[in-house]
């Protein structure tokens, strides 16, 4: 046991470690957000998107927080920006969604949705950057 | 038991990432972000190939949820994709709008085309 976890305290391995506890969560943390709306009359879609947003305004606000802080942790990227923000935004659910919607011929969903979401998402990390750059 | 699976798959799904994204950025010495780039579009075949693979077939939900919910969906990712076309905007002028512009573009179109050939290969399989 004590020589598994010698494997892990180079700084590359405990990053690694960051990252993959860092994507359980937000890989959870996704599956709750889709439970929650699925118990209301919102169409599913409208989780993915909610992540989606959400993921990218708080990766914006770390990414400039943490550029601008010399002591910042080597291991907050990682795990907040890598792991659980990567993780519990997602893009193959996204795109699979947009080609089940245009397979389906509802157009206007299938175009307005990707839009939709690219312009909120670029919005929002747009927001979280400025704000975490301000001291 | 599905949040267990999810959270493991979604821990291997983040550090497959973290390795892919790493290695394609070294491999193309380019200021555009490649490797978010090659995760998305793979993410997004595996995506379309699981899709077609399901369909119709009696597949235990579970493999659904390990392979799909928590793997591809740990690996693949919305918000590193969004900041980085933020900063490619940032980066000054015409030249950082027009790249966060292909930024936003080419990984939306290729990744859904990268679906579709991902279902029609699953299909044909």
């Amino acid at each position: 046991m004590t020589d598994r976890l010698n494997l892990s305290t180079s700084i590359t391995g405990r990053r690694r470690f960051a990252v993959a506890a860092g994507g359980a969560l937000g890989a959870v943390g996704r599956v709750l957000v889709a439970d929650v709306v699925g118990r209301t009359d919102f169409d599913v879609l409208w989780a993915t998107f909610a992540v989606n947003i959400v993921g990218s305004l708080i990766l914006g606000y770390v990414v400039a927080r943490h550029a601008g802080r010399s002591r910042s942790s080597p291991f907050l990227i990682p795990f907040v920006g890598v792991g659980v923000l990567g993780a519990f935004t997602t893009f193959s659910l996204f795109s699979a969604e947009v080609f089940e919607l245009a397979r389906a011929g509802d157009w206007f969903v299938a175009v307005a949705y990707p839009l939709l979401s690219i312009g909120a998402g670029f919005a929002a990390a747009l927001l979280g950057i400025r704000f975490g750059g301000s001291k | 038991m599905t949040w267990v699976v999810v959270g493991a798959f979604g821990a291997l799904g983040a550090l497959a990432r973290y390795g892919v994204s790493g290695i394609a950025q070294l491999m193309w010495r380019t200021t555009f972000p490649v490797g978010t780039l090659v995760v998305n579009i793979t993410g997004a075949f595996a995506a379309g190939l699981l899709l077609a693979l399901v369909t119709g077939r009696d597949v235990p939900d579970l493999l659904m949820t390990a392979a799909g919910v928590g793997f591809l969906g740990g690996y693949s990712t919305f918000s590193t994709w969004m900041v980085e076309s933020v900063l490619a905007a940032e980066s000054g002028g015409r030249v950082g709008l027009r790249r966060a512009g292909e930024n936003l573009v080419v990984p939306l179109v290729v990744g859904v085309g990268a679906v579709a050939i991902g279902f029609a290969i699953g299909q044909w399989i």
